[in-house]
């Protein structure tokens, strides 16, 4: 098998997408990934593919500019950062929703009810943009790096745009959702070079990845 | 707005290169012009700002985004040229009756795209290509893509690939499927993109029959073999004759023993909504960007001109092919030596005679500059040189009237010194001096 470069996502991310690679054949089975994580870069003797853990936001601009072959990340970072990619495969895991969430307390339930020039904190700048624009409402957006739903608690935003999985942070925060944006799961991107450079290695993990999805 | 804050900045996406770089870059750009020109193609000039309602007549609305725009005095729209393939067959078009088919032209022009800011690309940039118009045969194909792997290969670049489809293969497999527009413009989008999950989701909500045949699509790379498998999947006319259109270039090509540096790729389709045949796009390993792309629009022209004139080119980037050979380590250029011809402040005559020794020996191509003698860094005594780096980049020999009367001449590397008496003879024994 020939030599890749794969960007990995740090995080919560990394575990499941680290189990698929080792099924796939793309990471020898008895590497340890509590000792890989702790690494920023790593060769793989056994499999001669070589790792470089970023975080998740950051996996599509090694691939764009080749430093990674390919990466895997969540669909939400790819549509926030533009694709200047491919994208190759739905790993099917990571499933998270990016919605819009209001506090409880002001009583909103639709997004017909947001009022005019409300302030919007969110990670996703451009994706929250885009979507605003589309569905005619103006609104003034706060760019947060993280822990966006604290925003409207000390009254920095009326609502929020936000991942979540399960919704407990949400309900945590007294945030309720009321719109879904969209529907993300960890996908599988290629630098648009190395897929022709590296065409058959990349085939054989699509092929692979393909098997093993069905089987579960 | 603060305008001081910019007066050290260049805008955004633009670059300035200073003599080092820039060196380079013609260099490169003189070895692929040079052949272009052996294959009789000649230089075109265009306007640097089109009109956009002519842009848009030649590459449609998909690039609008993409484009610098601004009103001239009549409240026109202008844009800087977003590439060169649409401005040189509007101006060809507009000038049918000068030129005589067919007619080969090249370029090494900027190009300007507004590329988000985030993606790290300029947003002006120098292609070099060729326009070949009035042919419209497989050998044309194959010169367009024989011409292109020749460029790369001038250049001293070594490991690089041409990918070659054929935009037909896939219109005729869209046509056997009766694909409504819609769907086609769908299935198109995520092709080029190689978004192949969103292909399969977009398949997946469609009711079509024979539709597993566009998930084989991106399969579809590799070898000759692979036109074998296209002509298997694909059961109408137009992509049959795409696929022979593809054997014919294949055969010349690999005739002209370039087989090592193609491969085909029936998936591919390049974004310009102009092509209508044999499409390719060069790449090389360690550059996440294209080398080059190209391919054949046979319609072009005549959406401008009325006029049905087949035609096919490509263009390089200067930029993108620098830095391949940098990151292959290939030196660019050899640096011309020079000279310096050094003169007395205090003394008039020393400098006139610098001028007119100067003159003489350009004529016969040596490199020379004209400066002071306190020029810091061309310290004079020998001694006082040994172990200091040499002055002023590439040159290697100073030049001294030393009393109006004697020139010295100093090899600069090694520091030894010479010198010759500046008689009536001067302009013969010149050159055994130096």
């Amino acid at each position: 098998m020939g030599e890749l470069v794969i960007a990995l996502p740090k995080g919560r991310l990394m575990e499941s997408v680290v189990d698929i690679l080792k099924e796939a054949g793309f990471i020898s089975r008895d590497l340890n990934i509590e000792e890989m994580s702790r690494k920023l870069v790593f060769k793989d003797e056994e499999t001669g593919n070589s790792f470089l853990l970023a975080k998740p936001r950051d996996v599509p601009v090694y691939v764009e500019h080749g430093a990674a072959d390919i990466g895997i990340t969540g669909k939400d970072v790819i549509l926030e950062h533009g694709k200047r990619f491919y994208e190759l495969a739905d790993l099917e895991v990571g499933a998270c929703k990016l919605v819009v969430a209001v506090p409880e307390e002001k009583g909103i339930r639709g997004l017909e009810e947001i009022p005019e020039y409300s302030r919007v904190a969110t990670s996703y700048p451009n994706i929250t943009r885009d979507f605003f624009q589309q569905k005619g409402i103006q609104v003034e957006i706060i760019h947060l790096y993280g822990s966006v739903e604290l925003a409207p608690l000390v009254d920095l935003a009326d609502l929020i745009v936000d991942i979540t999985s399960t919704g407990t942070t949400l309900r945590k925060n007294r945030l309720l959702p009321i719109a879904d944006i969209l529907e993300s799961s960890s996908r599988l991107i290629v630098n648009s070079v190395s897929y022709k450079t590296s065409y058959e290695e990349i085939k054989e993990l699509l092929a692979r990845l393909r098997e093993n999805n069905r089987e579960r | 707005m603060n305008n001081k804050s910019n007066i050290l900045k260049s805008p955004t996406g633009m670059k300035a290169y200073l003599p080092r770089t820039a060196l380079e870059l013609k260099e490169l750009e003189e070895m692929i012009m040079d052949n272009f020109s052996l294959w009789g193609y000649q230089p075109i000039l265009t306007p640097t700002v089109e009109y956009l309602e002519a842009l848009k007549v030649g590459m449609g609305d998909a690039l609008e985004k993409g484009l610098y725009k601004f009103i001239d005095y009549e409240g026109n729209i202008l844009v800087l040229r977003p590439e060169m393939t649409a401005p040189i067959a509007r101006s060809i078009a507009a000038s049918l009756n000068e030129v005589s088919l067919p007619l080969r032209v090249s370029y090494c022009a900027s190009v300007f795209r507004y590329e988000e800011p985030q993606a790290g690309k300029n947003r002006e940039f120098y292609q070099l290509g060729i326009e070949l118009l009035g042919a419209g045969d497989a050998a044309a194909d194959a010169e367009a893509i024989i011409l292109a792997i020749e460029s790369l290969q001038k250049t001293g670049l070594e490991d690089f690939n041409l990918d070659i489809g054929h935009v037909g293969f896939l219109n005729g497999l869209i046509a056997e499927l009766s694909l409504t527009e819609e769907m086609e413009y769908n299935i198109k989008a995520y092709l080029n993109k190689r978004d192949l999950v969103g292909l399969n989701n977009y398949l997946a909500g469609l009711e079509i029959e024979g539709k597993e045949l566009l998930e084989e699509i991106p399969l579809l790379r590799g070898p000759v073999e692979v036109l074998e498998r296209g002509r298997k999947l694909a059961d109408n006319r137009l992509s049959h004759a795409a696929l022979d259109n593809l054997e014919l270039v294949y055969d010349y090509v690999a005739n002209y023993g370039f087989l090592d540096y193609i491969t085909f790729d029936l998936g591919l389709i390049r974004g310009f909504d102009y092509y209508t045949g044999v499409v390719f796009e060069g790449f090389t390993g360690g550059l996440g960007y294209n080398l080059c792309g190209g391919g054949r629009y046979d319609h072009l022209l005549e959406r401008y001109s009325g006029v049905e004139i087949p035609a096919i080119g490509f263009a390089l980037g200067l930029e993108r092919i620098r830095l391949a050979l940098k990151n292959q380590q290939k030196a660019m250029r050899q640096e011309k030596e020079k000279k310096i011809l050094l003169y007395d402040e205090d003394n008039v005559d020393s400098a006139r005679m610098a001028f007119k020794l100067a003159r003489v020996l350009r004529e016969k191509g040596v490199v020379v500059i004209i400066g002071p003698r306190s020029l810091p860094g061309v310290e004079y005594s020998s001694a006082e040189r040994q172990g200091k780096p040499v002055p002023l980049e590439g040159v290697l020999q100073a030049l001294y009237f030393k009393d109006g009367k004697t020139l010295q001449i100093r090899d600069l590397l090694t520091g030894k010194e010479r010198s010759m008496d500046f008689a009536d003879d001067w302009e013969e024994k010149i050159w055994e001096n130096l």
